[in-house]
């Protein structure tokens, strides 16, 4: 008897666990933005224990491109051996940047990546590591940059396992900062209407445009410097929630709080 | 009480300490970096409507899915001076670990922080005198890795070791070096120092293999007065007491009817007489994988020979004696083995996680009674995971495990067993315990995992909503409070013993949540 009540009662649990599954959540779209923008795209994993750097796997760079493609942005990538020498002379950011400026001819926009690695501690069973991400997109032209840094904890299953696995371990949770970040930067830009939209990218209403970014992770520290001003063009970047034409009901406004968009543009 | 209370006071002033650092104004910045803190915690409501206490079976040997409860660990760590990349200078850090068992409302205990410890504080400092070398003072819990579907660590030494390490790390070989003193984790109130040596090398030839040995020796000495050091109460043949004597807790009773005058006790009585105790362990690990289809396997074991026991007292016509029994109990016997292999059948879509264990144990003292220390143990568990989307999947598991006592009977098959097992028990009196003595186990659960992480069985965090079902030979194989004395069987069932329902299959539904941070 009381196995039918506890089958019963789990069958019913399945249920609504598959009614959640079956669609009753849709995702966010991604913005399809419309401009023809190039990205040159590098990493490094950086030594946390000596002053080496060493490339990041296929695989890794593989899944964290496709966060460009899919917003309709190309991606230029910059090969690590090419840049090997200028990574390896300097650790900070800013001269980094400056030297991948002359690899990455062709591209408007470089999207740089600076991942460290280092083993925390054995934890539970796991081996725990810190996987610390240096984000950072820099305009060749206005010379505008947007950064985000933050940590990911991994939980490793093996004691083999090394920064790389910690890496490929921290990959959607980079993904998802990137994401954001770039979102963020190209505040403001025209995205494709739902028409032009591919099928799978399609936002779940039909009059919505374009999804407020995803809120995800709290970004981001930049540098410079001035308030931006919009043009005709490029409506406000303060605009909240969306940072788009709004092709249906024009122009939203105000927005009071402060985004990466309003700290980075100068 | 006073336990409780200094756990507290512990707990506090640890967490005092390192927020004081955290918080210090002059170096608020520099601090933000310097202090970090990671975890694991899983909690579970599991309503158990058949009398049990939200564990689907008694303990790890059919997997840890399901029969575990509520943990919580808070792994802190404050760098005191950062590693330069680059150099050798001088780094050190301090680590504390704070775990526990319970949960508010989730368990017997409540979450009370009087079930949280500090198990784990030390601290580790490299590129002192040697290059390239840690240094590690404090607690030294060392595992080669663990098996994650038992959560049983088989390789392991130094567990209930304070003092000092030395480990090298090379790109080929780690190497580490300890000594400490075990005393009071092994014997805690009744502290006595067991001096322990131990090392352990972890060989990595290339990418896809490796292996380690280890070992740890404990030494306690004798200490002449000491009531705590090691001493036996030995008695002479004539005296009446035997081993079983000790088994039954009855070495003062067969002392004193040996006797011809009780009032001799006190002259007669033997004096304890100092000796010293040794343990050891020897741990074992061979890995490999990055095969196809076999992301790694594992295989972990031990030999040990467990640290023996101090002293009891007894009671006997208001005379009360402490009996030293270190000779009863310094040949106690352990191996195990375990073999863990993770495979992706279908990448991204199936993976299959299968693992085995063997024990056998024994206690060459011990020839007549039935118990956990003489037994042989093995078990096969076999999980596997679909991944609908990358954060749905679907989690089958099922296992099978088998305990035999070698020493009699020890389990009970029916509730009536405890009135009904004379055929089965050698001695009348009492040295076996109901009428098995081979406990099978199958336990199979099946749910819905959400993964926020994406796919992978030992992906975090996990939330889990599972039913598990459990079937045992044994009558109530899993912690409960059903009726299991005559005083309950009188209360429920008067005199109708054969009224108390034989309980053989247990379910259990689980909401769960599971991570490491």
């Amino acid at each position: 008897m009381k196995h039918k009540l506890f089958i019963c009662l789990f069958i019913f649990m399945s249920a609504v666990a598959s009614m959640m599954i079956a669609g009753c959540v849709s995702q966010t779209p991604v913005p399809q933005y419309a401009e023809n923008l190039t990205f040159a795209v590098a990493y490094t994993h950086d030594d946390m224990n000596s002053l080496s750097s060493s490339e990041i796997k296929d695989s890794v760079t593989a899944s964290l491109n496709s966060v460009l493609t899919e917003r309709n942005l190309k991606v230029h990538p910059i090969s690590f051996h090419a840049i090997e020498q200028q990574l390896l002379a300097v650790r900070d950011t800013d001269r980094r940047i400056q030297a991948l400026r002359a690899s990455a001819t062709g591209a408007q926009l470089i999207l740089f990546s600076e991942i460290s690695t280092e083993f925390y501690s054995p934890l539970s069973g796991r081996y725990r590591w810190d996987v610390n991400v240096n984000l950072t997109i820099y305009d060749m032209i206005n010379r505008h940059t947007l950064n985000d840094k933050f940590t990911v904890p991994v939980a490793l299953m093996y004691s083999h396992e090394d920064g790389d696995d910690a890496i490929a371990a921290a990959q959607i949770d980079i993904q998802r900062h990137m994401g954001s970040l770039i979102d963020a930067f190209m505040k403001g830009r025209s995205v494709r209407t739902d028409a032009e939209l591919p099928p799978a990218t399609r936002a779940a209403e039909p009059k919505l445009v374009v999804p407020a970014p995803t809120p995800a992770p709290e970004p981001v520290v930049a540098t410079p410097v001035e308030e931006p001003k919009p043009t005709a063009e490029e409506p406000d970047s303060s605009t909240e929630p969306a940072p788009v034409k709004q092709e249906s009901e024009g122009d939203s406004k105000t927005g009071e709080s402060e985004t990466p968009a309003d700290i980075w543009s100068k | 009480m006073y336990l409780q209370t200094r756990h507290i006071l512990a707990l506090l002033t640890l967490m005092a300490v390192v927020f004081m650092a955290w918080l210090s104004p002059q170096n608020a910045q520099a601090d933000e970096d310097r202090f970090s803190a990671g975890g694991y915690f899983r909690i579970s409501a599991r309503p158990d409507f058949q009398g049990g206490w939200s564990k689907l079976g008694l303990w790890n040997i059919s997997g840890r899915l399901m029969n575990e409860t509520q943990w919580a660990a808070l792994d802190m760590r404050l760098q005191l001076i950062k590693q330069t990349p680059g150099t050798n200078e001088v780094w050190t850090s301090l680590h504390a670990k704070i775990e526990g068992g319970t949960a508010h409302g989730a368990d017997l205990l409540n979450g009370t922080l009087g079930d949280f410890s500090l198990t784990q504080l030390y601290v580790k400092a490299g590129n002192v005198l040697i290059q390239d070398v840690v240094w590690q003072v404090g607690t030294l819990d060392y595992y080669f890795g663990d098996l994650g579907l038992y959560d049983m660590k088989f390789a392991e030494i130094f567990y209930d070791t304070v003092g000092m390490s030395a480990t090298w790390n090379h790109k080929y070989a780690d190497l580490l070096v300890g000594i400490g003193d075990s005393g009071y984790l092994k014997h805690s109130n009744g502290y006595s120092p067991v001096l322990t040596f131990g090392l352990a090398t972890r060989i990595k030839p290339t990418d896809g293999f490796e292996f380690g040995v280890g070992a740890e020796l404990g030494y306690e000495p004798s200490v002449e007065g000491s009531s705590n050091a090691p001493h036996q109460t030995r008695f002479d043949s004539a005296s009446g007491v035997t081993y079983e004597s000790y088994v039954r807790k009855e070495v003062l009773q067969d002392f004193v009817e040996k006797l011809s005058n009780e009032s001799l006790l006190e002259t007669l009585y033997p004096r304890p007489s100092a000796t010293s105790a040794l343990s050891y362990k020897i741990v074992g690990y061979l890995g490999f994988g990055k095969l196809g289809a076999l992301k790694w396997n594992n295989l972990f074991f031990n030999f040990l020979r467990q640290h023996p026991e101090q002293y009891y007292y007894e009671t006997f016509n208001n005379n009360e004696k402490r009996i030293y029994i270190k000779d009863w109990t310094d040949e106690r016997y352990q191996f195990n083995i375990g073999d863990e292999m993770n495979l992706a059948i279908v990448e991204n879509r199936f993976d299959l996680t299968w693992a085995a264990l063997f024990g056998y144990h024994y206690d060459k003292d011990d020839k007549i009674s039935a118990s956990e220390r003489n037994r042989m143990i093995w078990s096969i568990v076999a999980r596997g995971q679909v991944y609908i989307t990358p954060t749905v999947h679907i989690l089958v598991e099922t296992s099978f495990a088998q305990e035999k006592s070698l020493n009699g009977n020890l389990w009970r098959k029916s509730a009536g067993s405890m009135w009904n097992n004379d055929g089965g028990i050698a001695s009348a009196r009492g040295l076996e315990y109901g009428d098995l003595d081979k406990r099978n186990t199958w336990q199979g659960k099946i749910g819905f995992v959400l993964n926020p992480g994406g796919a992978g069985i030992f992906a975090r965090p996990s939330l889990r909503l599972l039913y598990g079902t459990q079937y045992s030979n044994m009558h109530n194989a899993f912690v409960n409070s059903n009726v299991e004395t005559q005083s309950q069987s009188n209360e429920f069932y008067g005199a109708d013993f054969s009224s108390i329902p034989d309980r053989h299959w247990h379910h259990v539904i689980s909401i769960e949540a599971e991570a490491w941070f």
